[in-house]
C-alpha cells in the first residue's frame, strides 16, 4: 500500500470514528429524550385515569348497597390506607416505593396518587400499567436507521474530503515520479558510455597515476550506475512483473563483492566474510542482486575509513554488519521509507537503498532486521 | 354438665356481643341516627380502622362539637351527644364491633382479579 493510500485510510478512519462517537452521543441523547417523553405521556394518561378512579371510588362510597370495585382494561389499581396498608386491589401489587410519585419497575409503570377525602378509606391509590414497548422498539429502530444513514453519508464525505486533503501530497509524488522517470531516462545513455569507455581504457597499459585516476572514475561511474539502477527499480518495479527462478546466491554474493572491490580499496575497508557455498534461493535474480548491492553500498557509504564489513550468508539468513556511523535510534523506524537518509550528508544518495531492500524483502516474505547504534555501526539481517 | 357449660358460654358471648347492640345501637336507632352514615363519615376522614377507632373513642369520652364528625345539621337538631357511661373496655369493644359490622371494605366486589396486563 502506498503512503498516499495509508494517509487516506488513516484520515477516513479518524474522521469516521470521531464522527461516529459524536453521532452515538447525539443519538443517545435524542433517544433518552424521546423515551422520557413517551414515559411522560404514559404518566399523564395514568394521572387522568387515577383521577377518574378516585371519582368512581367516591360513587361506590356513596352507594347504599353493593360496592363494585372500579376496573379498567389497561390499568390495574390498588388502594392503601393512611398507614400504607393494602385495603383492596384488582391485582397482586409488588412492594410500593412510597418515596416516588411515579416510577418504572421492569416493564411496568406505577403511579401513586393521594386520595382525599378518603373514599372507602383510601388514602392512596396505586395505578399500574405495562409500558408500551412497541413504541420504544419503534423509536430504537428509527434512531438506528437515522444513525446508519448519517454515518454512511459521513463516510462518503470523509472519503471525498480525504481525497482533497491528500491532493497536494499526490501532486508532489507525481512530480517526483515524473522526475525519476525523466532522470533515469536521461542517465541511462551517458552512464553506459562512460562505463564502456572505462572498460576499454582499462585494457590499455598506462602508468600507476593514470590507473589511480581511472579507478576513481570507474568507482564514480559505477556509483551513478547503481543510483540509476535503484531509481529504475523504484519507478519501473511497480509496472514490471519479475519472474522467479532458483539460483546460487553464494555465487552472486561473491560476484558483487568483487564488483565493489574498488570501493572497498578506496576507503581501505576490511572485508570479513563467512559465506556458505551453494546456498540456493528461489527469487528474481535482478531483485536479489539489487538487494545485495544496496546493502553493501550502504555499509561502504556509512562506514569510516579503515572500517570493517562482516558478511554472513547461510541457508537461513544473509547479514551485513559494519562499524560505521550507525543510525540514530529515533530514525530507525523511518529509515526504510523512501528518501529518508542517514546522518552522513557528505555522502551522495537519495535515501533509496533501504527502501528498495524493504520492498524486495516484503515481496518475498523475508524478515528484515536492522540493528544499529550511533557511532558503533549497523547490522542488517535478512532471514528467509 | 355439657348443657350447663354451653349455656354459660352462650350467655358470655351474648353479654359480650350485645354491648354495642344494647348500649349504642338501640338508642341510635330510636333517634334515627344511622350508624352506617356515621361510620362512613369517619372512614372518609380517618381512612384506617386504627384512626377511626381513636377518633370515635375521643368523641364518646369527650363529646364536643370539635370532636364530632356528624353533619352540623344533626348537631343543631339533636345537640351534641352526652358523655358515654360505658367503661373503657366496654366502649373499646363496642367500637370494634361497630367498625367490624359496618366495614364496607369486606363487601367490595371485584369482577376480575389479577388479569394479565
Amino acid at each position: 500500500m502506498t503512503s498516499e493510500q495509508k494517509s487516506l485510510i488513516r484520515f477516513v478512519l479518524f474522521y469516521a470514528i470521531s464522527t461516529l462517537i459524536l453521532l452515538t452521543a447525539l443519538a443517545l441523547f435524542f433517544y433518552t429524550n424521546q423515551k422520557n417523553q413517551i414515559l411522560l405521556n404514559e404518566q399523564k394518561k395514568m394521572q387522568s385515569y387515577a383521577t377518574e378512579f378516585i371519582w368512581n371510588l367516591r360513587d361506590v362510597h356513596q352507594q347504599p348497597n353493593e360496592y363494585y370495585y372500579p376496573q379498567h382494561d389497561l390499568y390495574r389499581s390498588a388502594v392503601y390506607d393512611n398507614f400504607h396498608k393494602l385495603i383492596f386491589s384488582d391485582f397482586t401489587p409488588p412492594l410500593v416505593d412510597w418515596s416516588k410519585e411515579s416510577y418504572r419497575e421492569g416493564d411496568k409503570l406505577f403511579l401513586i396518587k393521594p386520595v382525599k377525602p378518603h373514599f372507602l378509606g383510601a388514602a392512596y391509590v396505586v395505578v399500574a400499567t405495562k409500558t408500551n414497548s412497541e413504541l420504544l422498539i419503534q423509536l430504537q429502530q428509527r434512531v438506528l436507521v437515522v444513525m446508519l444513514v448519517l454515518f454512511a453519508i459521513v463516510l462518503l464525505l470523509s472519503y471525498f474530503l480525504g481525497k482533497q486533503f491528500i491532493k497536494p501530497m499526490r501532486q508532489s509524488i507525481e512530480l517526483l515520479d515524473n522526475f525519476i522517470k525523466d532522470t533515469t531516462h536521461e542517465l541511462n545513455t551517458p552512464v553506459s558510455i562512460i562505463l564502456t569507455n572505462i572498460e576499454a581504457a582499462n585494457s590499455i597499459e598506462k602508468d600507476e597515476k593514470l590507473n589511480k585516476y581511472m579507478r576513481r572514475l570507474e568507482i564514480a561511474a559505477r556509483t551513478i550506475s547503481n543510483l540509476y539502477d535503484s531509481l529504475t527499480f523504484l519507478k519501473l518495479n511497480h509496472d514490471a512483473d519479475a519472474t522467479d527462478k532458483i539460483f546460487n546466491i553464494s555465487e552472486l554474493l561473491h560476484e558483487r563483492l568483487q564488483y565493489f572491490e574498488l570501493h572497498f580499496q578506496s576507503r581501505k575497508l576490511k572485508i570479513d566474510s563467512d559465506i556458505d557455498n551453494n546456498v540456493m534461493i528461489n527469487a528474481n535474480f535482478e531483485n536479489i542482486r539489487r538487494l545485495i548491492d544496496n546493502l553493501i553500498s550502504n555499509s561502504i557509504k556509512y562506514n569510516k575509513r579503515n572500517g570493517e564489513i562482516i558478511i554472513i550468508l547461510n541457508e537461513k539468513f544473509l547479514a551485513i554488519k559494519d562499524n560505521g556511523i550507525g543510525i540514530p535510534s529515533d530514525k530507525l523506524s523511518s529509515i526504510q521509507e523512501r528518501f529518508v537518509r542517514g546522518e552522513n550528508s557528505s555522502e551522495g544518495g537519495f535515501g533509496l537503498g533501504l527502501h528498495i531492500v524493504k520492498i524486495i524483502t516484503e515481496k518475498y516474505g523475508y524478515k528484515l532486521e536492522i540493528k544499529s547504534e550511533e557511532s558503533k555501526g549497523t547490522m542488517v539481517k535478512i532471514t528467509w | 354438665m355439657v348443657k350447663i357449660v354451653s349455656t354459660l358460654i352462650g350467655l358470655v358471648i351474648f353479654t359480650q356481643a350485645s354491648t354495642f347492640t344494647n348500649k349504642c345501637f338501640k338508642c341510635h336507632e330510636q333517634q334515627n341516627i344511622p350508624f352506617e352514615m356515621i361510620y362512613k363519615r369517619y372512614l372518609v376522614k380517618y381512612s384506617s380502622n386504627v384512626d377511626i377507632k381513636k377518633a370515635m373513642l375521643k368523641m364518646c369520652k369527650n363529646p364536643t362539637i370539635e370532636n364530632s364528625e356528624v353533619p352540623r345539621g344533626f348537631l343543631r337538631r339533636f345537640g351534641v351527644k352526652s358523655s358515654c357511661s360505658l367503661k373503657d373496655k366496654e366502649l373499646d369493644n363496642a367500637i370494634e364491633e361497630l367498625i367490624d359490622y359496618y366495614d364496607i371494605k369486606k363487601d367490595i366486589k371485584i369482577k376480575f382479579f389479577d388479569r394479565e396486563f
